[in-house]
């Protein structure tokens, strides 16, 4: 089997579980409209300030993640439709491991932002563009040694990710 | 050789949430909402690397 080809049907299950998670929050953004704007956008900013603390390990935060790994069984009764599966699954980022402070960020900003539709969508897909970014740039190097360099910069990138955000939505709320 | 040193550039997995932090705020700055939106999405995204 390819494997450029099972990267694109995995990318494609990405992209379209980002996009289902941002659509299902974009659509219980309604709930939050009695909250004035000036009441949602502190509570935006604060819990990106809390992402960052807890990031830098100032602060010490559960995060409310599904702590299992997408089974391996999904692979093995149709592999096309296992990889979409897995995608999609891992797109969505409420079925798996979730530990980074950003994506929740994300998801309370999409929540209370009251974001335009096409915002919410392309960010859900840009999302699962984001997680599959890594998965391409793993084929592409084919540097066995990319896992444990990934492993060693990821709290560096947690923090970046969280307080890009925060410097970004400060931009832009305020 | 060549290849091989845009190979280990594309190992690195830091320059790639740089750029989208950099676009996540300069989109920001430029009151371009949306692309500002998506680059973060970009971001939460890919500060997942390595975790499945």
């Amino acid at each position: 089997m390819r494997q450029d080809a099972v990267l694109a049907v995995f990318t494609l299950g990405l992209l379209l579980g980002g996009t289902v998670s941002a659509l299902a929050l974009w659509s219980l953004s309604g709930l939050a409209s009695p909250l004035p704007p000036p009441a949602r956008t502190p509570v935006i900013l604060a819990a990106a300030a809390a992402g960052v603390a807890r990031e830098l390990g100032v602060l010490s935060l559960p995060l409310p993640q599904n702590a299992r790994q997408i089974p391996q069984e999904v692979l093995h009764v149709h592999l096309w439709r296992g990889v979409l599966q897995f995608g999609f699954e891992l797109g969505t980022g409420v079925r798996t491991y979730v530990p980074s402070s950003a994506p929740y960020f994300l998801a309370l900003a999409l929540l209370l932002a009251r974001a335009p539709l096409t915002a919410a969508v392309l960010t859900g897909a840009a999302f699962g563009a984001g997680r599959a970014l890594s998965a391409a740039l793993t084929y592409l190097a084919r540097d066995p040694a990319r896992a444990a360099a990934v492993a060693a910069r990821i709290p560096h990138i947690r923090v970046i990710a969280v307080s890009a955000s925060l410097a970004a939505f400060s931009l832009l709320f305020m | 050789m060549r290849t091989l040193t845009a190979r280990r550039g594309l190992a690195d997995p830091f320059p790639p949430a740089a750029a989208l932090a950099l676009l996540a705020v300069a989109a920001a700055a430029l009151e371009a909402s949306i692309l500002c939106w998506a680059s973060i999405g970009a971001l939460a995204g890919y500060a997942l690397s390595g975790s499945v």
